[in-house]
């Protein structure tokens, strides 16, 4: 089978600078990739470098079996068999809809209407949006034209650069289900950019999670979701709900019960890592948690509960009709598995250097400060700061933030 | 205060239109429609088209070069290919006329103007380059673009209005220049106008050629409002614009190096060696010299002073009350500044003759013949200057107490101070180094830097002419740079 | 540091607005000086400036010179009328007296003045008198032309074996007083052909200069310019001359048209007698030797003043016999528009 992307050690840097780590990875033919990391961690460094417009300082990159990149060779982005489209401002201004979507098209079929009227059902948008210019249209209606644009041309690979984050929160959702159901539909591969969580998973069938110019995990989905490699990939991909606790033989003892693990682990102190969708909390006169604080959002409540004995901080949320008050005493359940990090595994290198193979092992570690952050003093602005690091990534579509950051001792 | 001064400068086209209503058709017909006329405006408009095809060429090229590619030491480029600025063109005519006095017709004329006047293209064109987001280029190579299309179908449709801006100034100037062609003896419809002038004082001919003249002025400003258009230019979206990155010249590199210094050797080198080695016959610096710089630092910083002065309601109304009104005056001070310096001095003579006698010959119509001219550059300044000066700023001065004095010294003064300083800088460069109307029009006895030059290479004395020229250059400097530097800083916005 | 700079800014402009003012008083500009003599002076700004410092160390008496052209400046003074601040017009050439004196703006010259000069060189109506005088030439490069083949008459620089080969300054007062002589002498028609072949025949140059610097080159074989064209530069450098060589016409041919510089009074002179003085005192032995003495090279005309010793001496000339007040210069500027020349 030939990938429709393929990359081997491919390394960048601005000046002295390591941008990106000796990347490797494979895109097959009619999937969707996302490539999910924080702001800074390169990843439109390197979707540029996939798309041409930036050349890379080692490794190689081949599109649809064409060795692009690599081999002493170089081709030029417009020879390359691929589709760009960036996060806003790429439809040109000066000409109309039409002619933008023609731009796409080769000279004999510039003037064949009835293609270019394909090209606008395909993105679904109305035959009258031909003759506006693109100041006319929203943004997302900009975007799907622009995709449109792009497929004209029949590319072998579709890049998208984080191509809904200028969109207003209600357009995105909207945007983002169109036009991923049209490249289902055409069958084309795709490569998504993006530092939305809730964007990646929905939008894409594989996921690579990329921090500070590596690779952390790559994988289906799901596979990701449910068993990320480590703590920090976990939080990137879904807010996370850890809780310091004691692996034993395939569960582990935490102050929220006895949770049996998904993955097996050595025994040991651990940072034990839940959904927020497992737990469940009800009021319970004699529950070992009190409720310190009801964030109210009318479709649903957010709790800070506090286990008072330990100190254990853990938020929770409800469904908004689930009667909480400040004070009152709360049970919680859990549903499911749970994963186990071992705590201090990991060796203190700094992250940049630090080289990291495809697939780390599940329990390679907690990230280093994180680590650090347990084991310290509770410090209110330290948990703010480190809350603020993650906050972006572990938000979801809806622009909550589901953060289950727990405090250290 | 803002209606009269604007209103003012209808004063030319008034005269223009009524001499020529004088005349009766009949005579209008006669003094218009002879072989002559037609020649002159075959002259004039070849001309301009030669040197708008040079200019945009150049202009266009260079801006790319500096702004666009690896070129080795570009933030140098970029403040000398502006250079030329600095050399008014009648100086730059007398360099080579000087040296060669063969060259002549329209080959020498547009050689001399194209060096004279591509910075006026330049600069738009790079700033606008500068403020390019690469995204649009970067899609065009991903659909399918190869570097020379992409650039045709992409990045000059962005810089359309900086290219018609920047034309319409040359095409101006063009029509305007008298002493630079005079020199090379390529007569067109200024040059004539002045030979007419001094033979019939404004007699009928004179009237006509000028009237054709305005035409031809209105005409431009026309076109370029056409081909700007109603399509939109500017980026839709409102993020930051990613630096582009740098196209490699590898090969080319060093050729397009010696081209550049061709360039600037050309339309400043030479120059700079023709006033040396005419300086060097003479090497006095006389009373005569002196006077003439006094005269002219005179009239320039009256000129710049009123001028400005003017402005500022104008500038006050379009930025603070913008209604249909404000901006019908604007383009009135627009339409004036875009006539030849010796159409609105004509007029001025002529009014001044005729009616208000006792201002005829003194310096204070000469003043308000720079005011009609140069308007627009003060005005452009201000502006932007005012717009900063945003309405907030003011209100919260207010709800902090300060005086309605009190405000406007400490708080609206400063921040408009670097846009009033630059206008006036502008203004005064313009005076300096203007001819044509000063020599209508100054005071019995007085003689500026440009007229004494003009005088003195008008008899081929270009020994003479020489110092006079090295002191225009020495005051234009500055000021050329200070152009740069407001370019660059508009555009950082 | 923004206060910084417009302390600056203001500082020079100060600075600046200071030294000009300065300067402006030092200047001697009819605005400032009331009391001085207001000259329109369309002769060669080097001449009368040496007339004018005599003139004011003799008598300390201020003058103002306004420079421009023959016709512009005769036109501009017919333009203010009686509101003109002119005192004293002087020219290169007559056509420009005529046109003044022809609207009857000049006042009577001094019997005294007049007599100082020859009555042919002076209108005979007494409105304006002469102070100095020009040669009409052919300057010819003489590797170009050989002796034979030298023109006899102006009038045959029409004939197309001419064609390309001379040339001359028609924006100029000079070359058209050259045609009204020819006017005067051969009439409108015969002028009128005359014009309409130089226009097929001849080069255009923005000057005497420049023609002469064309003929110099070997541009052209022959120019039509005045004499002292070529004296100043064989006094200055030589280099526009070196090539080049003079051709007096003889036999009283319009080519030999000898053009009378002319000063007059204006009738509405503020300083109606400072004005008879100065031109008593140009036209009197100092002024007329000071022209002598200058490297302006052109012919003295009063108080039996001889000319500059280099000069070929007027009497060796046979020029054609002209009435100054006769010339009609705005006529002969309607023919050169007709043919195209202007």
């Amino acid at each position: 089978m030939t990938f429709a992307l393929s990359i081997h050690g491919l390394r960048h840097a601005y000046g002295a600078v390591e941008i990106l780590h000796s990347l490797d990875l494979d895109v097959p033919a009619d999937s969707t990739l996302a490539v999910l990391g924080p702001s800074g961690c390169g990843k439109s460094t390197l979707l540029r470098l996939v798309a041409g417009f930036e050349r890379p300082a080692a490794g190689q990159v081949d599109i649809a079996g064409v060795t692009v990149v690599g081999q002493g060779s170089w081709v030029p982005p417009q020879h390359r068999r691929i589709g760009y489209v960036a996060q806003e401002g790429s439809l040109f201004p000066h000409l109309s809809v039409r002619r933008n979507l023609e731009f796409g098209l080769n000279r004999r079929r510039r003037g064949d209407r009835v293609r270019v009227s394909e090209l606008l059902d395909l993105v679904a948008l109305d035959a009258s949006f031909l003759d506006r210019y693109p100041h006319e249209l929203s943004g997302g209606q900009q975007q799907r034209v622009a995709l449109a644009r792009t497929l004209a041309r029949r590319p072998a690979l579709v890049l998208l650069d984080e191509p809904f984050a200028a969109l207003d929160a209600d357009l995105r959702a909207a945007t983002r289900a169109a036009m991923a159901a049209v490249l289902r539909s055409a069958g084309v591969a795709t490569v998504l950019v993006t530092h939305d969580q809730g964007e990646a998973l929905s939008f894409a069938d594989q996921l690579a999670v990329m921090v500070a110019g590596c690779f952390t995990q790559v994988g289906s989905t799901r596979d990701v979701y449910e068993r990320p490699a480590d703590l920090e990939t976990a939080r990137l991909v879904g807010s996370a709900l850890v809780v310091p606790g004691t692996v034993l033989d395939g569960y582990a003892e935490t102050p929220l019960g006895r949770i049996p693990l998904r993955v097996p682990s050595p025994r040991g102190a651990a940072e034990v890592m839940l959904r927020p969708e497992q737990l469940s909390v009800r009021p319970a006169e004699d529950g070992p948690a009190i409720v310190e604080r009801v964030h109210y959002f009318g479709h649903d409540r957010l709790l800070d509960l506090v286990w008072p004995g330990s100190g254990l901080r853990v938020h929770a949320r409800v469904p908004g009709h689930l009667d909480c008050e400040t004070g009152e005493r709360v049970e919680i359940a859990v549903s499911g598995a749970a994963l186990a990090f071992l705590t201090g595994a990991g060796t203190d290198t700094p992250r940049d250097s630090r080289p990291r193979p495809d697939l780390p092992a599940p329990n390679a570690g907690a990230s280093a400060q994180l680590g650090k952050l347990l084991n310290d003093e509770v410090d209110p602005r330290q948990d703010q700061q480190a809350a603020a690091e993650v906050q972006p990534v572990g938000r979801n579509s809806d622009g909550n933030s589901l953060v289950g950051l727990d405090s250290g001792y | 205060m803002a209606v009269p001064v604007s209103l003012l400068g209808l004063i030319p086209i008034g005269y223009i239109v009524a001499e020529s209503y004088a005349l009766g058709w009949a005579g209008g017909q006669e003094a218009l429609f002879r072989p002559r006329v037609a020649d002159l405006l075959g002259n004039t408009l070849a001309l301009v088209g030669t040197c708008l095809l040079g200019c945009v060429l150049l202009g266009v090229a260079a801006a790319w070069l500096v702004e666009r590619t690896d070129l080795p030491g570009r933030r140098v480029w970029a403040a000398i290919l502006v250079a030329p600025l600095a050399v008014p063109a009648f100086v730059n005519s007398y360099a080579w006329a000087s040296l060669w006095p063969q060259f002549e017709g329209l080959p020498a004329a547009t050689t001399i103007t194209v060096l004279s006047y591509y910075p006026f293209v330049y600069l738009p064109v790079a700033a606008a380059l500068r403020g390019l987001d690469p995204v649009l280029e970067e899609t065009g190579a991903a659909l399918g673009l190869g570097p020379v299309r992409r650039f045709v179908r992409v990045v000059l449709p962005q810089l359309r209005v900086a290219i018609l801006g920047g034309g319409l100034l040359v095409g101006l100037h063009i029509l305007a220049e008298f002493g630079a062609l005079q020199m090379i003896g390529y007569e067109t419809f200024t040059t004539v106008i002045l030979v007419q002038f001094q033979s019939t004082f404004n007699g009928a001919a004179a009237v006509m050629l000028a009237g054709v003249l305005v035409a031809c002025s209105l005409l431009f400003v026309t076109l370029e409002l056409l081909a700007r258009g109603g399509a939109r230019y500017a980026r839709v979206g409102a993020g930051a614009a990613r630096p582009a990155v740098p196209v490699r010249l590898d090969l080319a590199r060093w050729p397009v190096v010696a081209v550049l210094s061709g360039l600037l050797i050309a339309a400043v080198g030479v120059p700079a060696y023709a006033v040396a080695r005419w300086w060097s016959y003479d090497a006095g610096i006389d009373s005569e010299l002196i006077a003439a710089l006094f005269s002219t630092l005179r009239f320039g910083l009256i000129g710049a002073a009123v001028t400005t002065l003017a402005a500022l309601p104008l500038a006050w109304l379009a930025v603070r009350r913008r209604n249909l009104t404000s901006a019908a005056l604007e383009q009135c001070a627009y339409l004036t500044s875009s006539l030849p310096g010796v159409v609105v001095a004509l007029a001025l003579v002529t009014l001044t003759v005729r009616w208000t006698d006792s201002l005829y010959q003194t310096t204070a119509v000469v003043a308000a013949c720079y005011l009609m001219l140069f308007l627009p550059r003060s005005l452009v300044n201000l502006r932007a200057g005012l717009a900063q000066a945003s309405p907030d700023l003011d209100d919260a001065a207010r709800a902090l107490g300060s005086s309605e004095l009190k405000r406007l010294v400490r708080v609206t003064l400063p921040l408009i101070a670097p846009g009033v300083a630059g206008g006036a800088a502008f203004v005064f460069l313009a005076v300096c180094t203007e001819l044509t109307a000063t020599l209508l029009l100054a005071p019995t006895g007085t003689t500026t830097l440009a007229t004494q030059f003009w005088a003195h290479s008008d008899s081929l004395d270009y020994a003479a002419a020489a110092p006079y020229a090295a002191v225009m250059i020495a005051i234009s400097a500055p000021l050329a740079y200070l152009m740069l530097e407001q370019s660059r800083r508009l555009r950082r916005r | 540091m923004h206060v910084g700079r417009l302390l600056a800014v203001a500082g020079t402009g100060v600075a600046m607005f200071a030294l000009a003012a300065c300067g402006g008083a030092a200047g001697g500009t009819a605005e400032d000086n009331p009391n001085a003599l207001v000259v329109y002076n369309a002769q060669h700004e080097s001449m009368t400036t040496i007339w004018a410092d005599a003139f004011i160390k003799e008598t300390g008496i201020e003058v103002v010179l306004r420079h421009g052209k023959d016709f512009e400046l005769a036109n501009q003074i017919k333009a203010e009328g009686d509101r003109s601040p002119a005192d004293v017009f002087l020219t290169e050439n007559s056509p420009a007296m005529a046109v003044v004196e022809n609207a009857g703006m000049f006042a009577d010259i001094d019997s005294a003045t007049l007599a100082q000069v020859p009555k042919k060189y002076s209108t005979s109506t007494g409105k304006w008198v002469g102070i100095a005088a020009r040669s009409t030439v052919f300057v010819y490069n003489t590797d170009r032309l050989r002796t034979e083949e030298l023109p006899e008459s102006i009038m045959d620089l029409a004939k197309p074996e001419w064609q390309g080969r001379w040339g001359a300054a028609p924006g100029g007062a000079d070359f058209q007083a050259i045609v009204s002589a020819m006017l005067e002498l051969e009439g409108e028609e015969k002028t009128e052909a005359w014009l309409q072949a130089m226009k097929v025949n001849y080069k255009n140059y923005s000057g005497n200069n420049t023609v002469l610097q064309g003929v110099n080159s070997g541009e052209i074989d022959g120019g039509v310019i005045y004499h002292y064209y070529w004296y100043r530069d064989q006094a200055k450098t030589k280099e526009n001359s070196n090539n080049a060589k003079l051709l007096f016409f003889t036999g009283k041919d319009p080519g030999g048209f000898l053009s009378v510089s002319g000063g007059g009074v204006l009738e509405t002179a503020k300083h109606a007698d400072e004005a008879q003085q100065f031109l008593k005192f140009i036209t009197g032995p100092t002024g007329q030797q000071a022209l002598a003495d200058s490297a302006e090279f052109e012919y003295t005309v009063g108080s039996k003043v001889p000319a500059n010793p280099a000069l070929q001496p007027l009497s060796e000339l046979d020029p054609p016999k002209v009435d100054p007040s006769k010339l009609n210069g705005p006529k002969v500027i309607e023919l050169m528009s007709n043919a195209g020349l202007i």
